[in-house]
């Protein structure tokens, strides 16, 4: 496992999460660099699929951080999220995917520290379990 | 110069459709012997199964009778109808043929098809000619226009019990024939076979002992069946008013009648069929005897009786009533004005008790209380009444003396119970009212107060050695007399007839005063002179009366008519059934017990003279009709209903298939096309949806000799459809049933939607069509005239399914408009399917025949160009649907081909010395 | 396969164009722009690309009306499905329902060392053996037990009522811990790769297990082991829908017959497509309905060889016109007056329970009726129903 570099996708509110990144970076805050951000609205348009697609196309694990549940522009995102997360962890879980892979956070747009520590955090777990059990098949069809 | 013998000159044709016709009779015309074997009863064909045919819309049957007619004249046909081919061996030239002539249980050479027979039928069967739309009897003629014109019988499997009924009723009603009516609604028909044997079956159905049901053989298994109420039925469920008269042909001889009850009722009846000028001479105000006078209302009510005399008198029966002869008019000169006499005075006079006060006023004899009550005379009825007598008459007397108003009403009887000649029935119903009864006990003395009857002493019996009747003797018992209180008494000992009037005559009486009779043709012992009924029998029943004066009508019918009086052959005793047979019914037939008739409350009836039995209502009377054994089985139930009618005697019932073995030259196979079965194809709901029909019964609509007489009906509501709609390719051009093209669907359609608008001008046809097939000589103009003259418009489409609209139960065709791609619904109010043809030959006469067949089932043909008409055995050649899917006219050009090739295959010398070259 | 193969292989040449497949098509009833026969006539005349393309490609739900009736037996469903191969290897993949993510998992699931957790809801109530030759096809029931949670569908209830059958019936099955999708959704809508590689996978599992008979409660896993494995995969083994081996047992007059206990109910049955006119399986659910005492079967309108699909088919193209259909079928059984729509097939109930989610339009709501499997009430009848639906 040495040398294992995690692959993440992180799929981050315009609102909040994304202007965390962007505070973490203009902050000139230390985190790793295994991170993908994928700017979204919303945590609330995050559908299954964009996570299970992430999987099938190898990465290792998936971030979806948004607002806190009071902050949403639009009202409810984060508790949709919630649920969509729920149900999803149940059925990766089925699929014999490990919990850590998938995270849920809620980051505000002033939280940069938490954006960074969150990913350094992940990225530290993932190291520990290795690679994505899809990575393979990805590996193969390509 | 034919000799069918060495089968040199001799052709054998099978199938009787037009190309076998043709073939057989372009062969006859050469000089050949033809024989045309056809396996229904007609030769004739699908074709005469058509109304009209394509494209010059001409009858079919104008076109095809006069062919059918010089096959069946022609002297060098030999027709073998109904008649199947078996076997085929040798070789071409001297083929040995052998075929099997079914049993059509009617010997055509005394048949003339005159119908009778078919009247009487009571079984009622699909008619496969009318596709099953129209009904057939059992015994039944192919078609009108038959060729030959022989009845045959359908009779499948042997009938199920021994119709012991017929036997034990003494005018052998056919009651098998009538309860199967029963069972299937026909309640006119049956009315009219219970008259054939039974002039008052309504009258009958009320007051018959019913001998039958003694002896019905369902009655082995579980319980008889309730004849007597079954017989009833007819007339409740249907107004006998409607009954229509017969066509009489009148003869100049007069006939009196003496007494109009149930014997002199016969016996007009019969003599006025016959055609004979009847006069009844009755004594009493009313008519009907017994009938009238003797049996109380509420047993048989007065306008059922009025109702089937009243049909008597519509025969031609003038009835006189209140002419008493030998008092109003003496009998001889009856005999000078009359050329017959029939006597059936009955026997309406009383019995005295032979006690002391006998003639006290109160006493009273019992058949004239019951006549004077019948006749609304005034009836001095006390409160407490005694009736002595243990028959039924003493019941009736009982019963109408509850209904009169009299409070307590004993039967005095001086027997037991079990000794009283009374029905059980009658007793229990009579104790339901009320009434009491005493037994071993027998009236001493009348007792008077002021003139009137104040008391009756009596004594009691008891039961001793048996007397002459078998029964024991009842004999007094010293010192039990006793008194009974009553104001009325009536003694119902019996009737004996009144015969004195005869004796002028010279006419032989016995001592009890009955006429004596040749028992065997009811004649007396003065000539012209008959006698039955009661007058000759002492008190019976009425179907006994009835059948003495049927069998007096026939001797005065045979003396009339100079022929010589004879009796009629004795009939059969009643059969039961064998061990083995009642054991297999009782597997074969869950028991199933009477059903019960309906009955008026005893509390309610004895208010007034209503009638009590109810009758059954439709449902009931079908249930208990079902449970009769003979009517259990397809077909020809053996009642001889056609027997009994048929003039010439040409019923044979224990006929037999019968071999033929032919010789013949060649043989052409001809056996037409079949109807494929189009039950898999479910999505057009055939079978299922009412109005959705084959196009083979649209042409049996059409036809003015189907089961519509040619009206165009919905089988639904009997409506005139405006708007039909017909589906091609029903099961042909497919490949889950047939690939092929049927080849005359698209031509049919057309014609058929042409006869609908011809039949009611302005209906509207839509044809959902594949591809339009016209192909053939003015064809196309043919559709194009449909278009434009016949409101007929063409859909390329193939629907996909059909549902119904449940409000009208019109069909709603699902389509795909191709030219558009558009899904549509389209309501209409007939579907007509273009149902897929088949040729007509199984696996079983191909191989009969040494003959291959393709893959479609049709004849094979070595070579479609060389020998287009041979097939793969040489000698044997076809023509017509049985070799391709074809026309009309296609068919009977390629007869005359294959008749070509069969007389070329004949006349070769080569062939013909190959063949006898061994001799 | 190219284009003409397809055609060669599904009798497409035999076409007459008389448009009965389009006429007895529940969806052309309702989508003008879809006709089977129009589909059927753009490949004969080599027009590929407007075929393919063409979204109304992913409208069909393969319901074999149209084949039932084709009077040139041509297999349009199979033409269908090998088209769809065809375009997705042109991109076009059709419109998934469920975001696709049961197509995305089905993918997943080709990963080579996969190590699924599928069998944690197994309590002590329900007796397997490793031993036994007999398997059991839990199928996707684990996975879609979270997703139509919320329509109140326990696709899992379904699996435990039958190994609680299958148990009193005195068969301990053998259950398959990493059985992989079975592939049908993937076959059906044109992903051949994908469902290659779950056959294969699947096929070994089952040669290691070496059992002799596989029982489905899933139409769709059913016909895909019966009718499609063969093509790519040797599986020597019988395969049986539960509610035959219901039937069969009941025929026999096991000791099943005699537990069934009185349900009062009347009923009608949902004919799946794919246990109907794909396998031709109309019989032993109906047997099985007139076993149990009590139940009254009224058949609906359209019923057997007849009867209308549930509206989608491997979770593609669920649009306005499936709702429509669905709408249909529902008022087709509340008009039978049946308290209970009993389906075989846990598809289509979930199609029907999220049909009547939706409350439909205010002039015409969705028809209300409870929608059930077979295998609940069968279970239900011998005491061991439990409840279907999902704890919590």
């Amino acid at each position: 496992m040495a040398g294992f570099e995690p692959q993440i996708i992180a799929f981050c509110c315009n609102w909040c999460t994304y202007a965390a990144a962007d505070l973490a970076g203009t902050s000139r805050m230390q985190y790793p660099a295994n991170v993908r951000i994928v700017r979204v609205m919303c945590s609330g348009m995050v559908n299954p699929l964009y996570v299970l697609k992430a999987f099938e196309g190898g990465v290792d694990g998936v971030l979806i951080a948004g607002c806190h549940l009071t902050d949403c522009h639009y009202i409810d995102g984060p508790t949709k999220c919630d649920a969509m997360v729920d149900k999803l962890r149940e059925m990766l879980h089925v699929l014999g995917l490990e919990d850590e892979r998938l995270r849920r956070e809620m980051v505000a747009a002033s939280e940069g520290v938490l954006f960074a520590r969150v990913i350094k955090e992940m990225v530290e777990q993932l190291k520990k379990i290795g690679p994505s059990p899809f990575k393979a098949r990805t590996e193969a069809l390509a | 110069m034919s000799s069918g013998e060495n089968g040199r000159k001799s052709i054998l044709v099978i199938g009787g459709g037009i190309a076998g016709i043709q073939a057989s009779l372009d062969l006859a015309n050469m000089g050949f012997k033809v024989y045309l074997v056809e396996k229904s009863p007609s030769i004739g064909g699908r074709m005469a199964q058509l109304d009209k045919t394509f494209p010059t819309n001409d009858c079919a049957m104008c076109i095809l009778a006069p062919k059918m007619i010089e096959a069946n004249s022609h002297p060098n046909i030999e027709l073998l109808t109904y008649s199947e081919v078996e076997k085929v061996s040798g070789e071409k030239g001297k083929f040995k043929v052998r075929v099997k002539k079914k049993a059509s249980f009617v010997d055509w050479e005394k048949c003339t098809g005159c119908g009778l027979c078919v009247e009487g039928c009571p079984v009622i069967i699909g008619n496969e000619f009318d596709q099953e739309i129209g009904k057939r009897k059992a015994i039944y003629m192919y078609f009108p226009q038959a060729v030959p014109k022989k009845c045959v019988i359908d009779k499948r499997e042997e009938r199920l019990c021994k119709a012991a009924c017929i036997d034990a009723c003494p005018v052998h009603t056919n009651v098998p024939g009538y309860i199967k009516l029963i069972a299937e609604g026909q309640y006119q028909e049956a009315y009219k076979l219970i008259r054939e044997t039974n002039p008052l079956p309504a009258v009958v159905g009320r007051v018959c002992y019913a001998p039958c049901e003694d002896v019905c053989n369902r009655g082995e298994i579980d319980e008889p069946l309730c004849v007597r109420d079954l017989k009833r039925v007819p007339s409740d469920q249907w107004n006998i008013e409607q009954l229509e008269l017969p066509a009489i042909t009148k003869t100049d001889k007069r006939v009196a009648v003496i007494g109009s009850g149930p014997a002199g009722l016969a016996a007009a009846n019969d003599l006025a069929l016959k055609g004979h000028d009847v006069t009844i001479f009755e004594a009493l105000p009313e008519p009907g005897g017994m009938l009238r006078v003797g049996i109380p209302e509420y047993r048989l009510p007065n306008d059922i009786l009025r109702q089937e005399i009243g049909y008597i008198q519509k025969l031609g029966v003038d009835i006189k009533t209140g002419v008493r002869v030998g008092k109003d008019v003496t009998l001889d000169k009856l005999r000078k004005d009359y050329d017959a006499v029939f006597v059936g005075v009955g026997a309406h006079g009383g019995m005295r008790l032979g006690v002391e006060g006998e003639d006290i006023p109160g006493v009273m004899e019992g058949i004239a209380f019951l006549r004077a009550a019948s006749l609304g005379e005034k009836v001095s009825m006390g409160k407490r009444v005694a009736v002595i007598g243990g028959g039924n008459t003493a019941i009736d007397c009982a019963c109408t003396a509850r209904r009169l108003g009299a409070e307590e009403v004993t039967i005095v009887y001086r027997r037991t119970r079990s000794e009283m000649p009374a029905d059980a029935a009658e007793v229990e119903a009579a104790e339901k009212e009320g009434i009491e009864l005493e037994f071993l006990t027998a009236p001493s003395r009348f007792l008077a107060k002021n003139k009137q009857l104040a008391g009756m002493e009596c004594v009691r019996m008891e039961l001793g050695e048996p007397d002459a009747s078998g029964r024991p003797r009842p004999v007094p018992v010293k010192g039990s007399e006793f008194t009974m209180p009553v104001d009325t008494v009536i003694a119902a000992l019996g009737q004996v007839p009144e015969t004195d009037f005869l004796k002028d005559l010279g006419v032989s009486l016995s001592r009890r005063g009955t006429i004596e009779i040749d028992p065997a043709t009811g004649a007396t012992s003065v000539e012209g002179v008959f006698a039955g009924g009661d007058a000759v029998s002492g008190p019976a029943y009425v179907i006994d009366a009835i059948a003495g004066g049927k069998k007096a009508a026939r001797s005065i019918n045979q003396y009339l008519t100079g022929q010589p009086v004879e009796a009629e052959a004795p009939w059969k005793e009643p059969e039961e059934f064998t061990q083995e047979e009642k054991a297999d019914r009782k597997k074969r037939f869950p028991a199933a017990s009477r059903v019960k008739m309906r009955e008026e409350p005893a509390k309610k009836r004895v208010q007034d003279f209503r009638e009590v039995a109810l009758g059954y209502s439709g449902e009931e009377g079908r249930e208990e009709a079902s449970r009769c054994l003979a009517g259990q089985i397809e077909g020809c139930i053996e009642c001889r209903e056609c027997e009994r009618r048929c003039e010439p005697r040409a019923i044979v019932y224990t006929m037999k298939d019968k071999t033929i073995d032919l010789n013949v030259g060649a043989i052409i196979v001809a056996s037409g096309l079949g109807l494929y079965d189009i039950s898999s194809l479910t999505e057009y709901g055939y079978g299922r949806i009412k109005n959705v029909i084959t196009a083979m019964e649209f042409e049996r609509l059409t036809a003015a000799s189907g089961p519509t007489m040619g009206e165009l009906r919905r089988a639904s509501d009997g409506r005139i459809p405006e708007n039909i709609a017909f589906i091609q390719c029903v099961g042909s051009r497919d490949l889950r049933n047939k690939a092929y093209c049927s080849s005359v669907c698209c031509m049919h359609a057309t014609k058929e939607a042409m006869l609908a608008f011809e039949h009611h001008p302005g209906t509207r046809s839509t044809i959902f069509y594949m591809d339009m097939r016209a192909v053939g000589k003015r064809f196309q103009e043919y559709i194009a005239r449909a278009k434009k003259d016949y409101n007929v418009t063409y859909i390329r489409a193939r629907p996909g399914r059909i549902e119904v609209n449940p409000e009208n139960d019109n069909p709603i065709i699902w389509y795909e408009e191709t030219t558009t791609g558009e899904v549509k619904s389209f309501e209409a109010e007939m579907v007509v399917l273009a149902q897929a043809m088949v040729p007509q030959i199984d696996e079983v006469l191909a191989k009969a025949l040494g003959i291959e067949l393709d893959e479609e089932g049709f004849v094979k043909t070595p070579d479609k160009l060389l020998q287009p008409l041979d097939t793969t055995r040489p000698g044997i050649f076809a023509c017509g649907y049985v070799h391709s899917p074809r026309d009309i006219p296609d068919s009977v050009t390629q007869a005359s081909g294959a008749a070509g090739r069969a007389a070329e295959e004949m006349s070769s010398s080569r062939s013909g010395r190959d063949s006898q070259g061994g001799k | 396969m190219n284009l003409e193969d397809i055609i060669k292989d599904t009798n497409t040449y035999y076409c007459l164009e008389c448009g009965k497949c389009t006429s007895v098509c529940p969806v052309a009833r309702y989508d003008k722009c879809f006709s089977p026969r129009m589909i059927i006539e753009n490949a004969l005349l080599g027009f590929e690309d407007e075929l393919v393309l063409d979204r109304e490609l992913f409208s069909c739900l393969t319901c074999y009306m149209c084949q039932s009736e084709c009077p040139s037996d041509v297999d349009f469903p199979v033409f269908v499905r090998e088209a769809r191969s065809l375009a997705q290897g042109k991109g076009q993949h059709g419109i998934c329902a469920h975001s696709g993510q049961l197509q995305s998992l089905a993918r997943l699931m080709t990963s080579p060392n996969l190590k699924q957790k599928r069998l944690e809801w197994l309590s002590q109530e329900h007796r397997v053996s490793e031993k036994s030759d007999v398997l059991f096809w839990v199928g996707c029931a684990p996975y879609f037990e979270p997703i139509f949670e919320d329509i109140g569908f326990s696709a899992l209830g379904i699996t435990k009522a039958s190994l609680k059958i299958l148990n009193s019936l005195g068969i301990e099955p053998k259950l398959l811990p990493n059985e992989r999708c079975c592939g049908h959704d993937a076959l059906w809508t044109g992903d051949v790769d994908t469902f290659k590689k779950l056959a294969e996978y699947n096929a070994a599992q089952i040669k290691e297990a070496g059992v002799k008979k596989i029982v489905f409660a899933c139409p769709e896993g059913y016909r895909t082991f019966k009718l499609d494995y063969p093509d790519y995969v040797d599986l020597d083994c019988e395969v049986q829908h539960i509610s035959e081996l219901l039937a069969e047992k009941i025929a026999e007059n096991s000791h099943l017959s005699g537990k069934l206990m009185e349900i009062k109910k009347k009923v009608t049955y949902q004919d799946p497509c794919r246990l109907g006119r794909h396998l031709g399986v109309y019989d032993a659910p109906r047997k099985i309905l007139e076993a149990i005492p009590g139940i009254e079967l009224v058949e609906m309108k359209h019923s057997g060889l007849e009867a209308i699909c549930c509206g989608t088919s491997a979770f593609t193209n669920c649009d306005s016109y499936s709702n429509a259909l669905r709408a249909e079928r529902l008022s087709e059984a509340v008009e039978t007056g049946a308290e209970l729509l009993i389906t075989a097939c846990p598809k289509c109930q979930t199609h029907f329970r999220c049909a009547q989610v939706d409350k439909g339009e205010e002039h015409r709501p969705t028809p209300k009726i409870e929608v059930i499997d077979l295998i609940n009430l069968v279970a239900d009848a011998i005491g061991e129903g439990g409840k279907s639906s999902k704890k919590k």
